[in-house]
């Protein structure tokens, strides 16, 4: 066995041993949070402060119109902070941004994709970075997980008149009680692990050599530890997680991406204490662990086996990765990222093989279910296990039921909604880029890859990811405008409607389980899980990646 | 583009997504869990 694989596997050892460590504590402290009924003062001041009672109880109107107001808010006034950043304290003497450059900024760190046109540390200065788009890294989190809570509450409760719970307390407790103390432990580690955190000025310095080179500043950890944790993705620096004042040394690479797995990898395990059966959490939990698993061993392989001369001396295809991190460190790290929807990076994805990028793309037209992001991921992932549930049913006679609940014609046209709207917004918006001029004018590339690339940037957007494939000038108002509308439509119109299907299964008198009932818990139902996962995505993008990475991995 | 245009992008949008789901939440309430009307 060669040293990269060694190095690969060790790392996923290491990676699960700390993951599942955490697993049951944190599942359970989770699951604590949002079924607690006491408040800590802190909250009651917040809650004071913007007049809400956190102790009513919500239907999912009233839960979806106090998201939909609070991430209209969150838009406008991070767009506001961006437009006069030049006239705000420590903004470094830089600019403001642009219109188009400071809307699609807003509405990419508000949906949690955190895609980014700019480069970190020529664009945004301290203000903006730790106001603006640190504060939407921990508040676009909360409302992911806070969404994941009140689906679970739809399967838990019974016949509660749709309440579905009080968005204003999961949203202040996932930030409270969750985010900001273990960003707070995470920013100290990666301190210590030598990333940086100051608030110098970018600095201009003259070397031995005489030649001038900037010595850059800023509030990295903390910004880097929730980055991380929150599935965001945004960097502080444009080289993300390759910079190395942002991501050091092969300790905080596995210390990052261990901090991007864990909370999507834990809330199944919120979710099977809070519907009073754990054995469903792990379930999901295994679905979403088989998945990444096989995702990560074909992307490794991909990269170790990169056809060409220098990939077979160099051992494998080592062109765009971070030799601190090598081909393990690489290719764990970009399935980790678009696995959930961090989008951060710290190789150039453009680079990879041709199947190592394929499956990165993939993992993100998965849906993001494999963990997924914060929240987003789980009730993904239980939205495709009403899908399953559904064709079994057809399968085998029996009327489809899920931990309890039926599911009848209006949850099944819900959940279709959901299942098609991200596909339609990915291949509509890469359909109208690759024919209209402006779009065609950002491609870098000719042929396949280029077609890769520009799918790349819209299922990105609109699974939320954030990542980019690189190679595309996304800078311009054609690429700022749609990715933004995309990103609109990819974060809030999902969670419309798994807000409705919350909703309606909260409503619903839950129904015992029978010998006729499938059971959900068992491995037939995770195999049939993973199979509809997959199907459901192979069936609506096998043509688009036939064209695209399928033909550049045959030529 | 001006601030303008983008701003109202914004509300335009999240009015949009509010207000079909108040309608379909008026649906909702007048029919049974099998989808059929009241």
């Amino acid at each position: 066995m060669s040293t990269a694989v060694l190095l690969a596997v060790a790392q996923v050892l290491v990676l699960v041993a700390l993951l599942a460590a955490v697993h049951a504590p944190l599942g359970a402290y989770m699951a604590h949070v949002y079924s607690s009924p006491k408040h800590l003062r802190a909250e009651h001041l917040w809650y004071r402060l913007v007049r809400v009672d956190p102790d009513a109880e919500q239907r999912w109107t009233t839960y979806l119109m106090s998201l939909l107001g609070f991430s209209l808010v969150s838009v406008l006034l991070l767009y506001g902070l961006l437009r006069l950043q030049a006239h705000l304290p420590w903004s470094l003497g830089l600019t403001g941004f642009d219109p188009a450059g400071a809307w699609s900024t807003a509405v990419s760190f508000t949906t949690n994709t955190n895609w980014q046109w700019y480069s970190g540390e020529a664009a945004a200065g301290h203000l903006v970075q730790m106001a603006g788009l640190a504060v939407q890294n921990f508040v676009s989190a909360a409302v992911g997980m806070a969404v994941a809570i009140a689906l679970v509450r739809g399967f838990a409760r019974s016949g509660t008149d749709t309440r579905i719970g009080n968005f204003w307390c999961d949203l202040t407790r996932s930030v409270t009680r969750i985010l900001l103390p273990l960003s707070l432990v995470a920013a100290i580690l990666l301190m210590a692990g030598g990333v940086i955190q100051n608030l110098d000025p970018h600095t201009a310095l003259t070397t031995v050599e005489g030649a001038t080179q900037q010595s850059l500043g800023g509030p990295v950890a903390s910004q880097e530890a929730i980055k991380v944790l929150g599935t965001n993705g945004g960097g502080f620096f444009n080289a993300n997680s390759g910079h190395p004042l942002e991501n050091p040394t092969p300790f905080t690479n596995l210390a990052e991406i261990f901090l991007l797995l864990v909370i999507p990898f834990t809330l199944p395990r919120t979710f099977g204490i809070l519907v009073g059966d754990k054995r469903q959490g792990w379930a999901v939990l295994g679905v979403m662990g088989g998945l990444f698993l096989a995702s990560l061993v074909l992307t490794t392989w991909a990269e170790l086996a990169g056809p060409g001369a220098a990939p077979q001396a160099a051992g494998a295809a080592m062109e765009g990765k971070e030799t601190r991190f090598g081909l393990a460190g690489s290719a764990l790290f970009a399935v980790a990222t678009t696995a959930t929807s961090t989008g951060a990076v710290n190789a150039s994805h453009d680079s990879f093989t041709a199947p190592g990028g394929g499956l990165v793309l993939f993992n993100m037209l998965l849906g993001e279910v494999a963990p997924g992001g914060v929240g987003a991921g789980l009730y993904g992932m239980l939205v495709l296990a009403v899908v399953a549930v559904f064709i079994a049913g057809l399968m085998v006679g029996r009327t489809p039921e899920y931990l309890g609940k039926k599911i009848g014609r209006q949850e099944m046209t819900l959940v279709a909604f959901y299942v098609l709207t991200v596909p339609a917004l990915v291949l509509v918006g890469t359909a109208v880029a690759v024919v209209v001029e402006p779009g065609l004018a950002g491609i870098q590339e000719s042929g396949p890859h280029g077609l890769s690339e520009v799918l790349y940037a819209y299922a990105s957007a609109a699974n939320n990811n954030g990542s980019a494939f690189g190679g595309l000038t996304s800078g311009t108002p054609f690429y700022e405008v749609t990715q933004g509308i995309v990103m609109l439509a990819g974060r809030f119109v999902p969670i419309a409607l798994v807000l409705a299907l919350a909703g309606r299964l909260a409503g619903q008198t839950a129904v015992p389980a029978t010998a006729g009932t499938l059971p959900t818990h068992r491995p037939l139902f995770a195999g049939l899980l993973a199979t509809v996962a997959i199907i459901v995505v192979g069936l609506t993008f096998i043509p688009v990646l036939s064209l695209g990475p399928v033909v550049e991995s045959l030529t | 583009m001006s601030d303008l245009v983008f701003i109202l992008l914004t509300v335009v949008f999240f009015a949009a997504v509010a207000l079909v789901a108040r309608r379909a939440a008026g649906t909702e309430s007048s029919t049974d869990p099998e989808g059929r009307r009241r």
